[in-house]
């Protein structure tokens, strides 16, 4: 069985693009940067994994031959991309060789045979719940950037937590990320009906899985998500992604929450905040990003420097009338924050120069922030 | 601890006993004296020395290149002993820190007696001596551990402390460094006596932030607690490429340009460490670092970008794509206290 197929360049091209991040990661397993592709009626199933992430898409094609191969990933993305004409050929001739026909060019890409590839891991076909996908995407969106790196120890930060919740006969979906300082928690009201979803205490789905997720929700309207003991399958009617759950206990965030007093607060106007949180970071230095903030009688005087440069200063007009202020931040994690608010005022709660600071505000319902400050 | 790298020297190689021992490069090398036995230090020679001047002060001193090694280990024997008193202790430097021994472990009721017997411990653990400053605060009691050096200790009361700071040559106030002390000499501030009869505000305007440390050192003020949680302070710069890189070339062009930057900023602080630190970020984000101590504290970029250049080469940077590179410095000699790093505060997680 020689496959052999027909397929529109930007199907093809959509396809191998959203299984890019998966397979181009350094691995030993050097299949592992191959793409599997099996023909099906009408269609070929493109498949990639790193064993944490598996990714299995469906490109309508016209079949010729059924057949089954691997082919370097990165490679035939390049020359679908960079193809000219809108359809493409791809001819299995022997030892897992294919003849690539796009218009007048051709191709003879080496590849591997399917054996070595591993299994996509099977899946109970009966738990799903659907959801609205940009719910998921929104989720992911307002925590995924203070998710630890790597390089930071406690491991189970690494991760997002994953939640739910019945409340008042409503149902809550909720994510939660911290890198040790600060803390964003997002949590959603969904029409769905939660209690067919497994959820186990300290649910964590990695940083690079939810990266993932969040692009497979993007380009769908409705998801249909499964939990199980080891991994979490999100499925449409293209594609299946399953990522491979963490386990871990993620600190008792709400310790953190609760210990935040909602006594003295700040209203900011948060386009204008933000705008100068960018400019004084032009002069903040590498790693911290120190920004000092000056807080008495309705203005806030931002401020930085950094030995090379210099320094900078801004003003801000805020509502404030309590004890003056003098704060340090690491002034990114205030951009970061700010940017996926969409409010025009942001609450602020701050008490003292060593205790965190709470952003919140009415528009951005299930939205919390806490930043720790740095000593001065 | 007393010529601390000196004497371990002197300790491990007997032949050094009683001789003028230089740990340093030797005098042909641009290097400069990191350490030097009391022998040494009766030629004038003293730390931070350019080696070439020290040898011709004393050219039969004997330059020894070193053993960080050995100096850790002993940090590591005498930081338990104090922990046998207090674990409210704040490393200073591999060889000094501050106790807290308001209330200690033993129930000793005096702090002297306390010194005795940790200075004996050490002695008898480690074959060095140590001295030590007893006081009140933390400024009074590092300036009184340098009175009596080495292997004595100083005791400054609250009744003496004034007559102490009074006497106190402005040089010797931890904190005024070779060119705050000419700019003080200049303004006639021989003593501690005469630092008192300036304000604080005088002092701001003439130091800048740090002429508020000056007043409430001179009026013998220092109400910092002794800092347990001190973290590992590190002085860092990083330059994340605009492009995946794989030339060697390119790198080392790139960390010598971070190392010129990271030297502004360490003269900036007025520091030099004893670590070099290499962080490396390859294309898949991974990160790695890779560090180095040196016996002889460094803040200058080119000995920097050395130490960085042969990180380098430990590393699969080339075979691999790399993102990012940085330099950090660490363990920091000098003012140590006066770096000032602004210090990101963590949350106090329960699990």
């Amino acid at each position: 069985m020689t496959l052999n197929c027909t397929v529109s360049r930007s199907d093809l091209m959509e396809g191998l693009n959203s299984l890019q991040n998966i397979t181009n990661k350094r691995v030993t397993l050097a299949i592992l940067s191959n793409v599997l592709i099996e023909t099906a009626d009408d269609s070929l199933i493109l498949t990639g994994t790193d064993l944490e992430i598996g990714l299995r898409v469906k490109v309508p094609a016209e079949i010729h031959d059924q057949g089954t191969l691997t082919l370097p990933s990165k490679k035939i993305f390049e020359i679908v991309r960079e193809s000219g004409s809108d359809s493409i050929t791809v001819q299995e001739t022997e030892n897992s060789w294919v003849i690539i026909s796009a218009g007048l060019s051709t191709y003879n890409l080496a590849g591997m045979a399917s054996d070595e590839f591993p299994e996509f891991p099977e899946f109970d076909e009966d738990n799903f719940v659907s959801f609205e996908a940009g719910i998921f995407a929104d989720l992911i969106d307002k925590v995924i950037f203070s998710v630890a790196n790597d390089e930071e120890n406690a491991y189970s930060l690494t991760n997002v937590l994953f939640e739910t919740e019945k409340r008042d006969e409503r149902s809550y979906v909720r994510m939660i990320s911290s890198d040790g300082h600060r803390l964003s928690i997002m949590e959603k009201d969904v029409a769905a009906d939660i209690d067919t979803l497994d959820i186990q205490p300290g649910t964590l789905i990695p940083k690079k899985g939810i990266q993932e997720l969040k692009k497979f929700c993007d380009n769908c309207d409705t998801v249909e998500l499964s939990f199980e003991e080891k991994q979490v399958v999100a499925k449409n009617d293209e594609s299946i992604m399953i990522i491979r759950l963490k386990k871990g206990d993620f600190p008792q965030y709400n310790a953190i929450v609760d210990a935040v007093q909602l006594e003295n607060k700040i209203q900011i106007e948060k386009n204008p905040f933000l705008d100068s949180l960018k400019r004084i970071n032009l002069f903040t230095e590498d790693i911290f990003h120190t920004i000092q903030l000056e807080i008495e009688n309705g203005k806030m005087i931002l401020s930085s420097q950094n030995v090379d440069l210099g320094n900078a200063k801004d003003v801000l007009d805020v509502q404030y009338d309590g004890e003056p202020l003098l704060l340090g931040f690491n002034c990114r994690y205030f951009i970061e924050a700010l940017q996926v608010m969409e409010c025009d005022v942001v609450d602020a709660y701050i008490n003292s120069n060593n205790s965190p600071c709470l952003m919140k505000s009415d528009i951005d319902e299930g939205f919390l922030s806490i930043i720790m400050p740095m000593q001065l | 601890m007393d010529a601390f790298f000196a004497a371990v020297e002197q300790r491990d190689r007997p032949e050094l006993k009683g001789k003028p021992v230089i740990v340093g490069g030797p005098p042909g090398s641009r290097s400069v004296v990191a350490a030097c036995s009391y022998e040494a230090r009766k030629y004038g020679i003293h730390s931070a020395m350019p080696s070439g001047y020290a040898y011709k002060l004393c050219p039969k001193a004997i330059f020894v290149k070193g053993n960080f090694k050995a100096y850790k280990e002993a940090n590591g024997i005498i930081t338990s002993i104090f922990h046998e008193y207090t674990d409210l202790v704040e490393p200073l430097s591999i060889d000094e820190a501050y106790m807290d021994v308001t209330e200690n472990i033993p129930k000793i009721e005096y702090a002297s007696v306390i010194a005795i017997e940790i200075r004996k411990k050490i002695f008898k653990a480690t074959d060095l001596t140590a001295s030590a400053g007893i006081s009140f605060n933390k400024f009074l009691a590092k300036v009184a551990s340098d009175y009596n050096k080495p292997d004595g200790q100083t005791v400054v009361t609250p009744e003496n402390a004034a007559r102490f700071i009074d006497n106190l040559k402005i040089g010797k106030f931890y904190g005024v460094g070779k060119v705050t002390e000419k700019k003080m000499k200049a303004l006639g501030i021989m003593t501690g006596a005469d630092l008192k009869q300036f304000s604080r505000e005088e002092l701001k305007k003439i130091f800048g932030k740090v002429g508020g440390y000056y007043y409430d050192m001179a009026n013998g003020i220092d109400d910092r607690p002794v800092n347990t949680n001190r973290i590992r302070k590190s002085i860092g710069k990083e330059h994340t490429l605009n492009e995946d890189i794989t030339d060697i070339d390119e790198m080392h062009e790139i960390l010598h340009s971070i190392a010129l930057k990271l030297e502004k900023s360490l003269n900036g602080k007025n520091v030099k460490g004893l670590t070099v630190n290499l962080k490396v970020k390859f294309d898949d984000f991974e990160s790695i670092t890779r560090s180095i101590s040196v016996f002889e504290p460094v803040s200058d970029a080119e000995t920097i970008f050395e130490h960085t250049k042969g990180l380098l080469s430990k590393t699969v940077a080339g075979k691999r794509k790399v993102r990012l590179l940085g330099i950090s410095i660490s363990n920091f000699t000098g003012n140590v206290e006066f770096i000032e790093i602004d210090e990101q505060l963590k949350f106090k997680f329960q699990y």
